[in-house]
């Protein structure tokens, strides 16, 4: 399976409303932030985010990184319509979670003016980031080189006067990695990745997910300062950008 | 060989005691070999409980931010808590809690507190703390984001005082306005429709939009009158020509969504509250519709809060309709606030931060040092509470950086007493009349020619007879007349010619409005002299007769109109732990975050016979009172941020069975310095302060002293040298003779041999506090024979820095001797004690224990 990138919100179209947020810092529009730290909690199930776009915008995926959904037992949803769900409702996808972690929601592209998140459950699950946006997967190979899990951990080890170990003390643990596609069509690279890059991937953080089989759990990652996209006389290039990650414990 | 009595110090027959610092947890992770850290910060800020515009609050236009600095209404401001959370980067937050990673690695700097035994008070400690910046969506911080207009706004007001309808346009059939009384009119038709626009407000998105109406009588609403808004028809208006229509009728207000076009019929209700009008009355209303939410409140309550984006631009104006006649509709005092953009918020966090909460200084706030398990717990981390020094920045790297301080640190900026302003309203001699008496009787006195013609001169004054008939007799004089020099008074024994009078004042004045500073009662001084007042009436402090003149040791005197009167804080025999505790409260450290327990227990063990007398006459800084005392109490104060209580202890032993043991296994590094210029031979304590308003550093102006002198130190087979300790103390007062003996016997113990002072680095797993007493075990000290020798040090420095801790410690011999506490009954006899029983004093016949230690010895 090719790497992906997930980026891009249709929740932050507009301001999200919430059917119901917990009194604290707990606001709607903290999912569409792409901060891990700030967050949105109901105060009763089955409970909705909506957002009105102004006019059918597309989606293609559903990144969500930062939540309980599974210690809280709580079924997630995505849903469209076209009359701010008075008779148009539509499920576009769903998932109950088996852990915590990050996750991803991929279904074919569609497009709605209302877009919603619905939970269900019985008790009160915490989401820190829910991007229904697109996600980026090109045609061309992954470069063989690629690490995708190799990290660098900052921190010191402890030895006492008699030269004997006594623990490591780790601040967090750093994945850098560097991703190219080969043999990227200009087309490709125009009509897509640029805009993406420009609108988002340059400054925003996004979701990476390296292979969706193998490690299905997605990174939450930010790009590194350089961008390349050598050029080949076939009309493709070889894109490569740099990314990191924070490797947590706690998700 | 029982164990019996024996114990360090025989003045005082102390008794054990064991450490009283915070209980030390070993965390489970801290234990581990594989510990992630992460540091976090909660900074406490005043926030209002107040809803903006709700009663009590009265505040009306744009909403402030909560905070005093923002505050529009700052006498109904009701004052909170909010906290807002940092950690570590890299630090992934603990599920639904909002805790930003603004600090970066390495981004806690610590000087923490220095324990100084010998010297009293520790040396403050200061943190400071790097946090990032980063454009932030507001909603945190601000209550209101939702609905506030930001980026380019634009403000109307309208209190109609012009008297000209300029600026508003009317459209409806037979609709007029008009200025009467100061507000504006709309008159409408019967049955027809009447809208009047705001022509100054262009097509805009969201705004905010206050406006008084009066309350037409019950009949009138049968029709409606209100607000329209996000309205783009305005031509001859209908039943539904609006974008959104804010309606007042009988018993109810409502949202009503409607065609922005000449459509009949009826307007799609939104919202719908029921709500009682009084005729005549006036309501405050007020409307926020921002992107497709939509407010409304009356007089600061919400009656609406709904969603609809039928129409997200257009103008707005004022409104009114009745079915079945005319009908004039009064407005007043218009408030609107437009944005024509979409909503933004500008500036990042840090920013707003710093312009919205100015008073952030002296609040509290909590460094949390920890590890990262999953799941994540705040229980493996621990809590040390601060005040908050400064909030500074940003830096050219765009961080901010917070100080936080100990508690003690207030301590610095306080002084007590508090400075006080009055001055004497006229001169205040000493004696204002004397000479002999007259003639006399129990109640009436004749005085010399020589005394004032004015009648009630000395009214209020005090009459002392002090000498002749009648001596030792003082009494208040009640009138004064002043043709026949005669003073009514009320004596027991009748003064005669060979009596001797005095007249003194027995209030002073301190100025217009300053008694409130006073009290009710206390010490003033003015000039040298200390005066005892025991009640005041407002600007006049008063005492019953001239005995109250003269207090601690000082002269009665003239003074002069306009001298400084400063209120003064005196003590009379009181336990030293009360005082220390009330220059803590006097520097701003309630009791709350004072160790009461610790230091009475100190006060019961190791300074049962010091007693403090003395009066503070001017304002000193509070850090420096508490220095004096807890030197002279040989008293180590420090501020203990994990148990968040300001501690205290006495520099003598502790009990050997809780003592911490650290060995070179336990050490990263290792570091020993020699302070021998700490050491002392002699040590001289002056004590018993004349007068209180005597300059306390010189030492004649001390009636007692006491000096202890080790002989052996200063012989040619020791030192060979005399290194005297010379202190004085205003604190203690004659009746601490016993404790000033002990007081230097200990410090010449303690200081005859150089300490060492060991700098170590330990790793995080090791747990000690400052203050303790531990043994230290390291190649770095050793024995006769070179061998590790064990230490007892007093650890005065614990710097955690979570990858490791920085520790010092000095050692301590307490005379160089074996000591030992009084055994409890029924303790073994030395031959078959544990080592855990020899903490305690047995008597040896010789020299020598049976197993050929040294004897224990009364030190």
């Amino acid at each position: 399976m090719k790497p992906r990138i997930f980026y891009d919100n249709r929740l932050a179209d507009a301001t999200p409303i919430a059917s119901t947020t917990a009194t604290g810092d707990y606001y709607a529009n903290n999912l569409t932030d792409f901060r891990p730290y700030t967050w949105w909690k109901p105060t009763a199930l089955p409970a909705t985010v909506t957002v009105d776009c102004g006019s059918a915008r597309s989606a293609d995926s559903c990144f969500v990184y930062g939540h309980d959904l599974y210690t809280q037992s709580a079924t997630f949803e995505v849903r469209g319509s076209t009359d701010n769900f008075s008779s148009s409702n539509v499920l576009v996808s769903t998932v109950t979670p088996t852990s915590n972690d990050a996750f991803v929601l991929t279904f074919a592209s569609v497009s709605y003016r209302y877009w919603r998140v619905r939970l269900t459950g019985t008790t009160m699950p915490s989401l820190a980031i829910v991007a229904i946006g697109a996600r980026f997967e090109p045609s061309g190979t992954v470069n063989l080189d690629f690490d995708p899990l190799g990290r660098t951990l900052l921190g010191q080890s402890n030895l006492n006067d008699n030269g004997q170990p006594l623990g490591k003390v780790i601040d967090y643990a750093e994945w850098k990695g560097r991703i190219t596609w080969r043999r990227m069509t200009w087309a490709q690279l125009r009509s897509t990745f640029m805009p993406a890059y420009n609108a988002h991937l340059r400054a925003k953080p996004f979701g990476w997910q390296w292979h969706a089989g193998v490690d299905a759990v997605p990174y939450l990652a930010t790009s590194d300062n350089d961008l390349t996209t050598t050029h080949y006389s076939e009309f493709t290039c070889d894109v490569s950008l740099g990314m990191r990650a924070v490797m947590g414990t706690t998700f | 060989m029982a164990g019996t009595l024996a114990y360090f110090d025989l003045t005082y027959g102390g008794v054990l005691i064991t450490y009283s610092g915070a209980t030390v947890v070993l965390r489970a992770p801290q234990e581990s070999q594989d510990r992630e850290i992460a540091w976090a910060l909660e900074l406490d800020t005043d926030f209002c409980a107040n809803t903006f515009g709700v009663a009590p609050c009265t505040a009306t236009g744009v909403p402030c931010y909560n905070t005093f600095k923002t505050c529009k209404d700052q006498p109904n401001f009701i004052k909170t808590v909010k906290t807002y959370k940092f950690c570590s980067e890299g630090m992934l937050a603990p599920v639904g809690e909002l805790v930003r990673p603004y600090i970066p690695r390495n981004g806690v700097a610590t000087a923490p507190t220095v324990i100084q035994p010998g010297e009293g008070l520790a040396i403050r400690s200061q943190t400071k703390i790097a946090l990032k910046d980063e454009p932030d969506s507001d909603y945190q911080m601000d209550p209101y984001r939702d609905t506030r207009l930001s980026g380019s706004t634009t403000t109307i007001q309208d209190d109609f005082s012009s008297g000209s309808t300029s600026g508003y346009t009317v459209v409806g059939t037979g609709a007029s306005h008009s200025i009467v009384s100061g507000a504006y009119r709309l008159s409408t038709s019967a049955g027809n429709v009447g809208q009047s626009r705001v022509d100054g407000a262009p097509t805009h998105a969201d705004g905010l939009f206050e406006i008084d109406i009066a309350v037409p009588s019950v009949s009138a609403l049968t029709g409606d009158v209100g607000l329209i808004y996000r309205t783009t028809y305005w031509s001859t208006p209908a039943s539904k020509s609006f974008g959104y229509l804010m309606q007042l009728m009988q018993g109810v207000i409502r949202l009503a969504v409607g065609s922005n076009d000449a459509s009949g019929g009826f307007a799609t209700v939104l919202s719908s509250q029921a709500h009682a009008f009084s005729a005549g009355t006036v309501v405050k209303i007020r409307v926020e519709y921002v992107g497709s939410r939509h407010r409304i409140y009356i007089n600061g309550v919400n009656y609406i809060d709904t969603t609809d984006s039928t129409w997200m631009s257009g103008q707005l104006g004022l409104r009114g309709f009745d079915g079945s006649s005319s009908h004039n509709w009064d407005f007043d005092n218009l408030f609107f606030q437009y944005a024509i953009s979409a909503q933004t918020v500008g500036g990042t966090f840090w920013r707003r931060f710093q312009a919205r909460n100015l008073y952030t200084v002296g609040r509290h706030a909590r460094l949390r040092r920890g590890y990262v398990v999953n799941p994540f717990n705040w229980n493996d981390f621990s809590t040390e509470l601060f005040v908050i020094d400064a909030i500074s920045g940003p830096d050219r790297n765009g961080n901010m950086t917070v100080v936080l301080s100990d508690f003690l640190r207030l301590a610095d900026k306080a002084q007590f007493p508090t400075p006080t302003s009055g001055k004497l309203s006229a001169d205040m001699e000493n004696i204002v009349n004397a000479g002999n008496v007259v003639s006399g009787t129990t109640t009436s006195v004749t005085i010399s020619d020589d005394a004032s013609p004015t009648d009630e001169a000395y009214t209020g004054m005090e009459l002392y007879i002090y000498a002749g008939v009648g001596s030792g007799q003082r009494a208040p004089i009640t009138t004064y007349d002043g043709d026949t020099r005669t003073v009514s008074v009320s004596l027991q024994v009748a003064p005669d010619t060979s009596s001797s009078y005095q007249i003194s004042a027995l209030s002073v004045n301190v100025g217009d409005d300053r008694g409130g500073q006073y009290g009710g009662e206390g010490y003033i001084r003015i000039g040298d002299e200390i005066i005892r007042f025991t009640s005041r009436s407002g600007d006049v402090l008063s005492w019953p007769n001239s005995t109250y003149r003269g207090q601690f040791g000082t002269d009665r005197d003239d003074h002069s109109e306009s001298d400084n009167v400063q209120l003064c804080k005196a003590w009379n025999g009181d336990e030293p732990n009360d005082v220390l505790v009330e220059i803590l409260n006097a520097a701003g450290i309630s009791s709350t975050y004072i160790d009461l327990a610790g230091l009475a227990q100190e006060a019961s063990d190791w300074m049962p016979a010091a007693e403090i007398t003395t009066c503070l006459s001017v304002p000193e800084k509070c850090s420096q009172l508490l220095k004096e005392l807890s030197t002279d109490l040989n008293l180590m104060l420090w501020w203990d941020p994990a148990g968040q209580k300001v501690r205290g202890k006495v520099n003598v032993p502790q009990l050997a069975g809780t003592v911490t043991e650290l060995t070179d296994d336990d050490l990263m590094g290792t570091e020993v310095q020699r302070q021998d210029a700490d050491r002392i031979t002699e040590a001289a304590q002056y004590y018993g302060l004349r007068t209180a308003t005597s300059n306390k550093e010189e030492l004649k102006n001390y009636d007692y002293g006491e000096i202890r002198i080790d002989e052996d130190a200063e012989s040619a087979n020791e030192y060979g040298d005399v290194r005297q300790d010379v202190a004085v103390s205003r604190w203690l007062s004659a009746g601490n003779t016993a404790h000033v003996g002990a007081l230097v016997g200990r410090r010449v113990n303690y200081f005859r041999d150089a300490p060492h002072l060991l700098k170590l680095r330990a790793d995080p797993r090791t747990v000690v506090e400052p203050g303790e007493l531990v043994d230290i075990t390291t190649r770095y000290l050793t024995d006769f024979d070179g061998n590790a020798a064990t230490k007892s040090c007093r650890i005065t420095k614990v710097d955690d820095r979570l990858t490791h801790k920085e520790l010092e410690a000095v050692t301590t011999t307490f005379g160089d001797h074996r000591w030992g506490f009084i055994a409890p009954s029924a303790a073994p006899d030395f031959d078959v004690a544990s080592d855990s029983d020899k903490v305690y004093m047995y008597i040896s016949n010789g020299t020598e224990m049976p197993d050929g230690t040294d004897a224990y010895r009364i030190i």
